[in-house]
């Protein structure tokens, strides 16, 4: 009888170790979800989406209103408007991503300040744009925020779906922040 | 069913044993960050004053926020203190509900007062005994205003010390005297 239990046990652990999460799902951000339009709150800050842009180039507004380049892309500009505000310190969203239907993800476009890189200052809502570079035929994206990074593990995170993006239009903008 | 209730008594007696030893002291375990405050008249070897908390003006500040200047007062004690100055300060705010804010370049600070802590001409090191004037300008919540305490962090100097206007901002930005 001993052995015959010790038997299920052991089969019961073996069972139990597939069963546990990976670390990477075990330790990934804490995320809380929305939509368009809605106000996502997490520890240090909120975000709502107020809409989004497609666009073949990408205008960029230095924080004076000058134009201060117009990039092309190969694929499509995504712009993401959103107003953000953090909650009891200064903060910087940082890490934030483009999630589209495959799992692929797409970072911020490289060398635009937009809001992203804004110093959040508490219960004082920022609005600006984000922007992303994509391939095209894109469909639907899911907005990934995963900053700011207080350690490695289960910080916080939002993830907001923008549904079907809309069809491109020549040119999208972005107007840069002050950092 | 003995055993389940020494073990019951056990937990009940260690959760009692903790709380009696954690619960006098529950503000140690709160989480510190940057340190404890240190008081006004040692801190990093000098005495510090918040001359005024005022309001100022911003440029493009958001709806609903504004802006106020510190003027602080730091008086260094010794020539370690001066030198320990010269590694630079950094200002914030704190309102009642525990909200911090940076400096905003947005805001306009007091004309012919610097906003770092040491002398913008040679000799940069302030003489100890001698009080330096500086300001750091903040864009806040409306709200926030009425509660505002000023924190000063000196580089390199463990803590920080709070200062306290006597009043609430209110009225024109005093000069800096």
């Amino acid at each position: 009888m001993k052995w015959i239990i010790a038997a299920v046990l052991l089969v019961a652990v073996g069972l139990a170790q597939r069963l546990l999460p990976d670390a990477d799902r075990m330790y990934r951000p804490i995320a809380s979800t929305g939509g368009i339009n809605e106000e996502v709150r997490t520890a240090p800050y909120s975000v709502r989406v107020d809409g989004v842009r497609t666009g073949r180039e990408l205008q960029v507004t230095a924080p004076s209103g000058e134009v201060k380049k117009v990039l092309p892309s190969k694929g499509v500009w995504v712009t993401v408007q959103l107003t953000a505000t953090a909650t009891k310190e200064p903060v910087s969203l940082q890490d934030v991503m483009l999630e589209g239907p495959d799992g692929t993800v797409y970072a911020a476009g490289d060398g635009v300040f937009g809001l992203n890189t804004a110093n959040l200052e508490a219960g004082i809502p920022q609005a600006g744009s984000i922007a992303f570079e994509v391939p095209p035929g894109l469909k639907s994206a899911v907005l990934r925020i995963t900053g700011p990074q207080y350690s490695s593990a289960l910080g916080p995170a939002v993830e907001i779906d923008l549904g079907t993006l809309p069809a491109p239009v020549p040119t999208a903008s972005v107007a840069e922040v002050e950092s | 069913m003995k055993h389940l209730w020494y073990g019951l008594g056990i937990i009940v007696s260690v959760a009692a044993l903790v709380a009696v030893q954690v619960v006098p002291h529950l503000e140690q375990y709160t989480l510190e960050e940057g340190g404890s405050p240190v008081p006004a008249d040692s801190y990093g070897g000098a005495s510090w004053r918040l001359i005024s908390l005022a309001p100022a003006t911003g440029e493009n500040l958001p709806k609903g926020t504004a802006g106020v200047t510190a003027v602080i007062g730091v008086t260094p004690k010794d020539q370690a203190a001066s030198k320990a100055m010269a590694q630079g300060c950094s200002a914030t705010v704190r309102d009642r509900a525990d909200r911090v804010w940076s400096p905003s370049r947005a805001v306009q600070g007091l004309p012919g007062l610097a906003s770092v802590c040491m002398r913008l001409n040679k000799p940069v090191l302030v003489p100890p005994g001698t009080e330096l004037k500086w300001q750091a300008s903040f864009a806040v919540p409306i709200e926030a205003v009425s509660s505002l305490q000023v924190e000063v962090r000196v580089q390199k100097t463990e803590g920080f010390v709070r200062l306290t206007p006597a009043a609430a901002p209110s009225g024109r930005p005093q000069p800096a005297g």
